[in-house]
Formats: structure tokens, C-alpha cells, sequence
């Protein structure tokens, strides 16, 4: 147990036994910590029978019980799907990357067995780069996700915190760039750039900035009035201790779930981006192969369809994660 | 004979007590018989209500005490039948003047509801609308209830002012007859009357005017003595007294044979308290209502109660009139309660802590749920759950200490160490 | 040890002060209009002074929105006071309260569920000051230094590691008076510290902090509402009426010879089982005024039920009268020159 750990070494006990002893004593010292932290029930020694049981259940139904849905478990397994085709791409296309960007023979060709999706007007496989083409929407979707919301965070909790005047203009700043539309705004950003991922990413996060920043912000005033923030003001915490210790892990639960939203609404935006042609031509992209395929809907469907699918099913798993996961977290169920 | 067939029986005697402890008064109003109330959580059955008797009589204050978490509320709102899932009422009889609340349909109940029993609610702000006048809330409970008595006073003040119409059109006629004959002056002086009789024939009121009028008169009735003004105010720019007063208003409008008073002075200051109290005493004999408190303060049911209920874990284990109660209380619980109360003869000692835990409702401990606090406990206490006896005139308990069967149990020997844990939560 | 020789002892040794208070007054301002200009001042806490002693519990008592809490907060320095001194022993701390007077004034808030971190272990709960004040770095260090404190309030090892939710109601307030414990303040100021509490928790939680009173030496500086538990646990008693003192003295002179109509008023006002103190209850009318344009004068006159017999209540603001050493009220004197 870990309050044992506390007064006196476990290490130490043991030495004076035998060696035997030893390895077994520090394999149950392991596995009681293993246990200790990972079952809260196991944490009370002298807990009647009935209240472990109780205590267990509790700990049970937190949060992975809710997270049990159907749909939920569903839109998990359509994030692991894709996340492992964009870790082992190579693995799964028989084409390299190299091969894949590069220019062959069969303009629009049908699905053969070389190529079971069929091939592009490039006469590249489908298959492939459907596969790679979820490197670049992670790579491009994450990265983009975790700049704004790191960004919003900061300046949402400062702003909430310390309203006044810092409010105001972070706020003000914010607003500014909520009235413009999320595409067009990065269409200017990229025009004003380069059409290169790095600065598709960057766009993607400044526009992410006042969404996250807005959100907590409005948490954030609600919990500094708590007592627990003026306790923390008796102990003595200095200001960015409360906001990033004391406030922020009680504020953060509607960012998580807006975070995982928001994974699924860029991917389907950067997509509309290369449909449009902001994007980076190099890129194997599902918005690219959709925007070179669109004026062959009818003699070479394929060549649209694979890409659009691959964006419905990777958007459609982010909305169903966030939607299980907000009704996991939902205060409002906790107590039924 | 086995333990389950002793089991029986004494659930058979338990049963039978039951019947005869309730007597058949004519007064009787409200009779609770064996009430059970269970919600059904993800952690189990959480047994909020297990079997609760009591009666209400016409024209009396029951108080109803207890701790958070006893079961108190759910009682009040098991009589409305206002349980809301995972909660369902799954056992016993709820007999109003009479008619059994649990057989009647959801249309039938929501008749009685607002109408015979009415319920005011521990915070005033939130049970009120905040975007709607106070007093078209107040109006509103008239012409949901009321509609019939409105329109008759609807009615005659309509035929008032038809009667008004009349005289009115029958003066301008003579106007019109005469005209030739009258001068100058006399035309304006005849003018001007019929001016001013136009002014003293009021707008054609509607129901909602009627019920207006009668949310004014209620409203003086709960001493706000502005009534006017307050029907005009929205219920933040009410302060909490205000806002009671307001409630209780509401809940009295109907003239309930029943008013259900859940904690009701718990959000407002001593002073203001004292006020409402007073107020709550005065329109209780007033509109001859019974009056169920439910309250965690004794002091409050010590002074508007006639009878008082003790919960304790969601059984009642004390049942008396509060003369009785306060001046000699006979469950350990009770006394435990009334000892942990700071007073002046306490001063120098230290409180009587009722040592342990509120227990947890989901597995509450066997027997006398009591047991693991009880300081004069029996060791029969954790075997068998006690009967709800009469032990005097109109005095219920439920305690082994009481009942003739088991007074002779051995006492429970208490470990030393088992009393300092229990002093440590 | 009984009451009455803790109260020699302090009249002994009168210059023991701990924590002393001058004139204060604190007012917030309204903002309003366009422009968030102000518009107004709230006197939260208008011209006070009293001092605290070492071991002694002086009670503040009011109804809601009298101030008390607001005195708290201003000795604490979470809200700027707008003038007046506080002094701590002979360090003037209002207009300089360093971390090291933030261990010695320390206190407990008044919603056990609220005033402690949902996600943080109790463990970090407690180890905070610690980890701030005291400087502690060694994470065994702090959790030996909190276990200690847990078992000053009887609770156990098992606790360490626990959310608060986990905890019942006075259990949650034991781990507060823990974490106020923490650095060994001289003082603790105690916010309403059982108003969310049942009545047998309040019981526990009033034994133990007159256990731990006598312990520690502290001095507590109780706001309540709540009449009885301050005259149960309260060596002095302060009452307030809309930001000001309305009447002072020891528990005994206020308990039984209140002179002040609102603390007359205020102690009937309680619910008794006693049926012969409900017979002459006096039930003011009314409430309490706002505090942003409060009457003139006395700010009790217009609920007083003995202004007639007074003379200029809405003229003159209350003089202090002394009714004995211990013992002032803040009134006006009688029309007849009748004495108090």
C-alpha cells in the first residue's frame, strides 16, 4: 500500500529476509501499487465487505462503463482503424510513397487486381493512396488541433481570470477573428504564405485559437469564484498557480470533448481546402484525389468515391468518440 | 421452529400492529400506511423510503425531522407522487380523505395536486419562474384550478358593467332627445356628465383580470402589504422573504386541505424566519389546513408542530405529539439529535455527538438501522428490525427498548476500540 | 478547563492581541452603464474596530449580507480594504500581507463541498500551503506532515488518497480545518464553519474545534448566523446590523442582558422548544435595507421596535454606550434619560 511506502521503505523491510522472500515481497509491494492506483477500492483496508463491494461497483461505472455505448465503441475502433492505417501505411499499400506521387500508365483505368480501388488520372493506385492519405489529414489535423487549443487555453484561462481589461482585449482580439468564416480565413492565410503544410497547419490553429479560448473562458469565471479558489489565495498559491493548477483541471472536461469534435470538423475543412486548391499539391490528400476526380463522376466514380468515403468514416469517428465521450463526462448523468 | 418461520411470524405481528396502531379517526386526512420509495440507481437499489406509517389529522402541524438524506423529501414527494425516475413508489397505500393516491390516474392526481395538496419548496428563487410576473404566477394558479369560481365572479362583474352600459346609453338618448330644447350650457354640462360616466365604466375584464384580482387579495393575506406592486415585479427583484411569502401565497390560493412545507424557512435569515413562522401559524388556523414540515431544524418543529415525526434512515422511528416528544424522548436517535443541539445549559460540556455515520441507503445496516450508532443497543439490535409500536397514548416508536418481546435482550457490550473508530468519521 | 477561567485569563492578559482592527471599512464598488463607471458604493463593512485575543473565539454575528464574511476576506486580504488598519500583533497587515502572515492567519469556508479542489487527492489538498509556505519540496515529507494533521482531526491513514468526493459533509470540513491547521497559524477565521452541516456533524465539528482550540492556542474568529453555536463555542460576541456593530460584549452579557433592540430581537427570533420564551417574541418587520442606500441615521430605525422611546434615530448616526467594561452597544440614549 502506498501510505506503507510512506513511513518506511519496503526495500529496506525486506532485506533482512531471505532472497526468496525478497523478490516475492516486491513483487506483491508492485502489485499492490499496480492495484492501489488503478482500483480505488483496493486503497481501504478495513472497509466492510459490503462497502468494497459498493466502492468497486462505483469505480467501475466511472467513466469506461460509459464510455461502453455501441456507437461510442464504434467510433473508437474507426480512430484506431485509421490511426494504424497512417502508422503502418507502407505496410498495408504495396506502393511506396514515392510510387504513388509518381506519374504511370492507365488514365482512370478500372479496378483491376494490381489495383482493387482503381487508378487515378495519374494512374496512381487508389487504395494506396487512400491508405497514405490518412498520414495527412492526422499530421496536419493534430498538430493544428493541439496549437489552437494550447493557444485558446492560455489565453481563455488569463482572460477569465483576471477579467478587466486583459479581458477585453484578448476577448475583443478573438472576436475579430470569430467573424470571419474558419475556409476563408485560411484560404487568406495560406494565399498570404505558401501553399506548404506547415502553414496549412499553422492557419488551422490560429483559427482554432477563439473557439477553445471562448469556451474555458466562460468556465474559468464561473470557477474562480469558488472557495476553493480563494482556499488556494489563503495558502498562499501565486496567481498562475491557481489558474494553471487549481482552475484549469477543473475547467478543462468541455475542451476535451469539444477536442475531439474538432478533430473531425478539420479534417472535413482541410479537405474542402484541397477541393478548392489551397492545399499542398504534393500532398497525398483525400480532398486532392475528390478535387482531380470530380470531373469524372461519371465514367470513373471511383476516383471520388474511395476519398469521400474515407473522410465520412474518419469524420463520422471523431463525432461518435465526442459524442460518447461528452455523455461519459456529462455531470448531469453522474448521480443517476 | 426454523428462523425464517420466526422471521414471518414476527413480520405477521409486525403487520398486525400496524393495522391496530392506526386507528380509524374521523378526523383522519392523510393516512401513510407502510410507504416504500426506492430508486433504482446503476449502484444499486437505493432505499430512500422503507416503510413509513403516519397519519395527518385535519386541522394539525406534523412535523416531519431529520437529517439530510433520511428520506424526508421523498416522503413529501412520494404523497405528490411527484418520484421522479430511476425512483418509484413500489409498496404500501397513500389514503387521501379516502381515496387511495397510488390508484389514481396521472390526470386525476394532477387534480389534487396545486388544488387539495400543495407544496412550497426550500428555495423560493428557483421554484418561481423568473421570467414571468409574480403575480400572473400567483394568477395562474387560480385559472388552473379555479376556473369555475372565476367565471361566476367573472360573471357578475360583467353584469355590473353591462347594467353601467345601460344607464350609460339610456343617458345619451335623453341627450339626444332633448337636444333642441337644452342651451348652450346645458349641452356642455350634459356633456361632461356623460364624460364622466364613460370614465366610471371599467375595460370589459377578462378571467385573467378576475384571477389578478384575486392573486392581490391572497397576496395581502400573506402580509405584503403593497400587493399592487408586487404583482408587477418579476421574482429576482423579490428579496427571499418576499419570494416565500410569494410561494406560500401560492400554495394557499386553492384553500388545501393539505400544504406540504419542505424546509421552508432553511434559505432566509433568523429574523425573516421568525416572520414566516409567525405568518405560517396564523393562516394555518386561518384556512384550516394541515400542514406536513418536513425540517432538519427541531427547533422549528418544536414550535409550529402539534405531532412529530423522527426519520432516521428512511423509517420513522419516533412518532408523538411534540409535547410528548420534546419533554421526554424516548429513541436513542432522538435523543442524540436533541443532545447535539448547542443550548445554554450546554455550555461548558462538551455536545453529544451521535458517533458514526449517516448509513448508506443502498446497503443499510440489518436490523434497527441504528444499531451501528445506538449507544444503549441490545444484542438482538442487528437481527431483527424493530416494530413500529404504540407505547403510550398516540406515542410510536420503533425501538427494541420499548418492546415488551425483547426489553429483556441482553445489552451490547461495546469494544473499546470499536467505539473509537466510530468516533473518528 | 471551563469557560469563565479562560475568560479571567484573557482579561489578564489584555495585551495578548493577535489580530487587531481599526476603523475599517470596506465598500464595493458598483459599476454600471455604458462605460462600467462607477456608479456606487456597497458599504460592506462600514467603520469597525475590535481586537482578537490569543486562545479566545470571538463571535460575528449577523444575518446575511451583514458584512461578516466580508470582515473575513478583508483580514485575509482578499478584498482590498478601502480604509482603516489591521494589524497582526505589531505588523500592520493590510496594506502588506507577505506569505509569511498567510500562515499565521489561516481559514475554513463555509461549503465543505465547495472549498476543496474536486480533482486534487486530499493529500495534495493539505500539502498545499505546506508546499508553499513552509517551503517543503520532499513529496514523503509532505504526506508524513499531513498524516499527522489528518489524525489531529480523527481521520485516518486510508484518507491520504482520496477525492474529496469521496467524503461525507463533516468529513469534508475536517479535511478544511486540517488544511488550515497546516502551517500552525496563530489564527483561524471560520466562515460560517456548520451552516451546511446536520446538527449531529455540527456537534462533532464544534467539539473539535474547541479541542483543538486548547491544543493549539488559537485564536478563532467565528461568523455565524446561527446564535446558539456561538454562544456554545463563543467567548465574545460582535453584532452586526447592515455593515456596522450594533452591540459587543462577552457571550454572557449579550446572551443574557441584550440591550441592543436588533440582538434583542435577533435572540427571540430563534426557535426554542422552551414554550415560555416564544410568548414575548419580538418579531421585527420587515428587511433588512440595502446597503447601498441605507436609511439615514441608524440604520436599524426603521424596523426598531423601540425607537419611539429614543431620541434622533433617523437623525444622528448610533453613539457608542458603554453598559459595562465588556459590554457596548451602538444606540441612541432614551428620551426620559432612562440609563441602559
Amino acid at each position: 500500500m502506498e501510505h506503507e511506502s510512506l513511513t518506511q521503505e519496503p526495500e529496506k523491510k525486506t532485506k533482512s529476509k531471505e532472497s526468496d522472500n525478497v523478490i516475492k515481497n516486491i513483487f506483491s509491494w508492485i502489485i499492490n501499487n499496480i492495484k492501489f492506483l488503478l482500483i480505488p477500492a483496493s486503497r481501504l483496508d478495513d472497509l466492510t465487505f459490503r462497502e468494497r463491494e459498493y466502492e468497486m461497483k462505483i469505480s467501475k461505472r466511472k467513466f469506461i462503463r460509459r464510455l461502453k455505448s455501441t456507437l461510442t465503441i464504434l467510433g473508437i475502433s474507426i480512430i484506431f482503424f485509421i490511426v494504424t492505417l497512417a502508422v503502418f501505411a507502407p505496410w498495408f499499400s504495396q506502393y511506396s510513397f514515392e510510387h504513388l506521387a509518381g506519374i504511370h500508365t492507365g488514365m482512370w483505368d478500372p479496378p483491376s487486381p494490381e489495383h482493387p480501388l482503381g487508378q487515378t488520372n495519374l494512374g496512381r493506385d487508389i487504395l494506396g493512396r487512400m491508405i497514405y492519405g490518412s498520414r495527412a489529414s492526422l499530421t496536419i489535423a493534430l498538430p493544428a488541433i493541439f496549437f489552437s487549443l494550447v493557444f485558446g487555453v492560455i489565453f481563455g484561462v488569463i482572460a477569465g481570470f483576471y477579467g478587466g481589461w486583459p479581458e477585453s482585449i484578448i476577448m475583443r482580439i478573438m472576436d475579430i477573428f470569430l467573424a470571419f468564416p474558419g475556409l476563408i480565413l485560411a484560404m487568406v492565410f495560406i494565399y498570404i504564405w505558401e501553399q506548404r503544410i506547415e502553414y496549412i497547419m499553422l492557419a488551422y490553429g490560429i483559427i482554432g485559437i477563439p473557439y477553445y479560448s471562448r469556451l474555458i473562458r466562460g468556465s474559468v469565471i464561473q470557477a474562480r469564484e469558488l472557495p476553493y479558489v480563494q482556499a488556494a489565495k489563503v495558502a498562499g498559491a501565486s496567481n498562475w498557480r491557481i489558474m494553471f493548477k487549481h482552475i484549469l483541471p477543473n475547467c478543462i472536461q468541455p475542451v476535451i470533448i469539444s477536442f475531439t469534435f474538432d478533430i473531425g470538423g478539420i479534417i472535413l475543412s482541410l479537405a474542402g481546402l484541397s477541393f478548392l486548391g489551397f492545399s499542398d499539391p504534393q500532398l497525398i490528400e483525400w480532398g486532392n484525389d475528390i478535387a482531380e476526380a470530380r470531373g469524372h463522376l461519371y465514367d470513373a466514380p471511383w476516383g471520388a468515391m474511395w476519398p469521400g468515403i474515407m473522410i465520412l468514416i474518419t469524420v463520422l469517428g471523431f463525432m461518435l468518440f465526442g459524442d460518447g465521450l461528452r455523455d461519459a463526462l456529462d455531470p448531469r448523468l453522474r448521480n443517476l | 421452529m426454523t428462523l425464517t418461520e420466526k422471521k414471518e411470524i414476527i413480520e405477521e405481528n409486525r403487520k398486525n400492529q400496524m393495522k391496530s396502531a392506526i386507528k380509524e379517526d374521523s378526523n383522519l386526512l392523510l393516512q401513510v400506511k407502510n410507504l416504500k420509495t426506492y430508486f433504482y440507481t446503476e449502484e444499486g437499489i437505493v432505499k430512500a423510503v422503507d416503510g413509513v406509517s403516519f397519519n395527518i389529522y385535519k386541522n394539525e402541524v406534523l412535523g416531519l425531522v431529520g437529517e439530510t438524506g433520511c428520506g424526508k423529501s421523498v416522503t413529501a414527494l412520494s404523497i405528490l407522487r411527484l418520484v421522479r425516475s430511476p425512483g418509484r413508489i413500489i409498496e404500501g397505500s397513500i389514503e387521501f380523505n379516502n381515496i387511495n393516491m397510488l390508484e389514481l390516474s396521472e390526470e386525476e392526481m394532477r387534480s389534487h395536486r396545486g388544488n387539495d395538496i400543495t407544496m412550497i419548496f426550500q428555495d423560493p428563487l428557483n421554484s418561481l419562474n423568473p421570467v414571468i410576473l409574480a403575480g400572473d404566477q400567483v394568477a395562474e394558479v387560480f385559472l388552473l384550478h379555479q376556473e369555475e369560481e372565476l367565471n361566476k365572479i367573472l360573471d357578475v362583474h360583467l353584469l355590473e358593467r353591462d347594467k353601467l352600459v345601460q344607464e350609460l346609453k339610456e343617458l345619451k338618448k335623453e341627450f339626444k332627445e332633448n337636444k333642441e330644447q337644452l342651451s348652450e350650457t346645458e349641452k356642455e354640462e350634459f356633456k361632461v356628465k356623460i364624460k364622466d360616466f364613460k370614465k366610471k365604466i371599467p375595460k370589459a375584464p377578462n378571467l385573467k383580470d378576475v384571477a389578478l384580482e384575486k392573486a392581490e387579495q391572497i397576496i395581502k393575506e400573506v402580509g405584503i402589504a403593497d400587493a399592487k406592486q408586487i404583482l408587477k415585479r418579476y421574482p429576482h427583484e423579490l428579496s427571499g422573504g418576499m419570494r416565500q411569502r410569494i410561494m406560500i401565497a401560492m400554495g394557499l390560493s386553492c384553500t388545501p386541505l393539505l400544504l406540504i412545507a419542505d424546509e421552508p424557512t432553511t434559505a432566509l435569515d433568523v429574523t425573516i424566519q421568525a416572520q414566516i413562522l409567525d405568518l405560517m401559524k396564523n393562516l394555518q388556523k386561518k384556512f384550516d389546513t394541515s400542514i406536513l414540515m418536513i425540517t432538519h431544524d427541531l427547533g422549528i418543529i418544536a414550535e409550529l408542530s402539534d405531532r412529530v415525526a423522527v426519520m432516521y434512515s428512511g423509517n420513522i422511528v419516533e412518532y408523538a405529539t411534540a409535547e410528548d416528544l420534546f419533554k421526554n424522548p424516548r429513541h436513542p436517535y432522538t435523543q442524540g439529535l436533541i443532545g447535539a443541539i448547542p443550548s445554554v445549559e450546554k455550555k461548558d460540556k462538551k455536545l453529544t455527538v451521535i458517533r458514526g455515520m449517516v448509513p448508506n441507503l443502498i446497503y443499510p445496516p440489518s436490523g434497527c438501522r441504528f444499531h451501528p450508532r445506538c449507544t444503549e443497543r441490545l444484542e438482538i439490535c442487528d437481527k431483527i428490525k424493530p416494530r413500529f409500536l404504540e407505547i403510550d397514548d398516540r406515542y410510536f416508536i420503533a425501538c427494541h427498548l420499548f418492546d415488551p418481546e425483547y426489553k429483556e435482550s441482553p445489552k451490547y457490550q461495546w469494544d473499546e476500540t470499536e467505539i473509537k473508530e466510530s468516533y473518528k468519521v | 478547563m471551563t469557560v469563565i477561567n479562560e475568560k479571567t485569563k484573557i482579561s489578564e492578559r489584555k495585551k495578548d492581541v493577535v489580530i487587531t482592527v481599526r476603523n475599517l471599512k470596506t465598500y464595493y464598488t458598483i459599476l454600471g452603464g455604458l462605460f462600467q463607471r462607477k456608479i456606487g458604493y456597497v458599504k460592506a463593512v462600514d467603520d469597525v474596530s475590535f481586537d482578537l485575543y490569543r486562545g479566545e473565539t470571538l463571535g460575528l454575528v449577523g444575518e446575511s449580507g451583514c458584512g461578516k464574511t466580508t470582515i473575513g476576506n478583508t483580514i485575509l486580504n482578499l478584498v482590498p480594504a478601502t480604509s482603516g488598519e489591521i494589524y497582526f500583533e505589531d505588523d500592520r497587515i493590510d496594506n502588506n500581507f507577505t506569505q509569511d502572515f498567510r500562515k499565521k492567519i489561516q481559514m475554513v469556508f463555509q461549503d465543505p463541498d465547495s472549498s476543496l479542489n474536486p480533482r486534487w487527492k486530499i493529500v495534495n489538498i493539505i500539502g498545499e500551503p505546506l508546499r508553499i509556505l513552509e517551503g517543503m519540496k520532499k513529496r514523503r515529507e509532505i504526506r508524513k506532515r499531513v498524516l499527522e494533521l489528518l489524525e489531529t482531526v480523527s481521520m485516518k491513514v486510508e484518507h491520504l488518497d482520496r477525492y474529496p468526493h469521496e467524503f461525507s459533509g463533516g468529513q469534508k470540513q475536517r479535511i478544511v480545518i486540517a488544511r488550515a491547521l497546516a502551517c500552525n497559524p496563530e489564527v483561524i477565521i471560520l466562515d460560517e464553519p456548520t451552516s451546511a452541516l446536520d446538527v449531529s456533524v455540527q456537534a462533532q465539528i464544534l467539539n473539535l474545534l474547541k479541542d483543538l482550540q486548547i491544543q493549539f492556542n488559537l485564536a478563532l474568529l467565528f461568523i455565524t448566523h446561527d446564535l446558539s453555536v456561538i454562544q456554545h463555542i463563543g467567548n465574545r460576541i460582535e453584532v452586526m446590523y447592515l455593515g456596522k456593530f450594533v452591540e459587543e460584549g462577552t457571550i454572557d452579557d449579550v446572551f443574557y442582558h441584550p440591550t441592543h433592540p436588533y440582538t434583542k430581537a435577533l435572540l427571540s427570533a430563534r426557535p426554542t422548544f422552551d414554550p415560555t420564551t416564544r410568548s414575548n417574541r419580538i418579531i421585527l418587520e420587515g428587511e433588512v435595507p440595502s446597503a447601498i442606500n441605507p436609511p439615514s441615521g441608524c440604520y436599524f430605525h426603521p424596523r426598531c421596535p423601540e425607537m419611539e422611546d429614543r431620541i434622533g434615530c433617523n437623525i444622528e448616526e448610533p453613539k457608542k454606550i458603554s453598559i459595562s467594561e465588556t459590554h457596548h452597544i451602538w444606540c441612541q440614549p432614551f428620551k426620559n434619560g432612562k440609563k441602559f
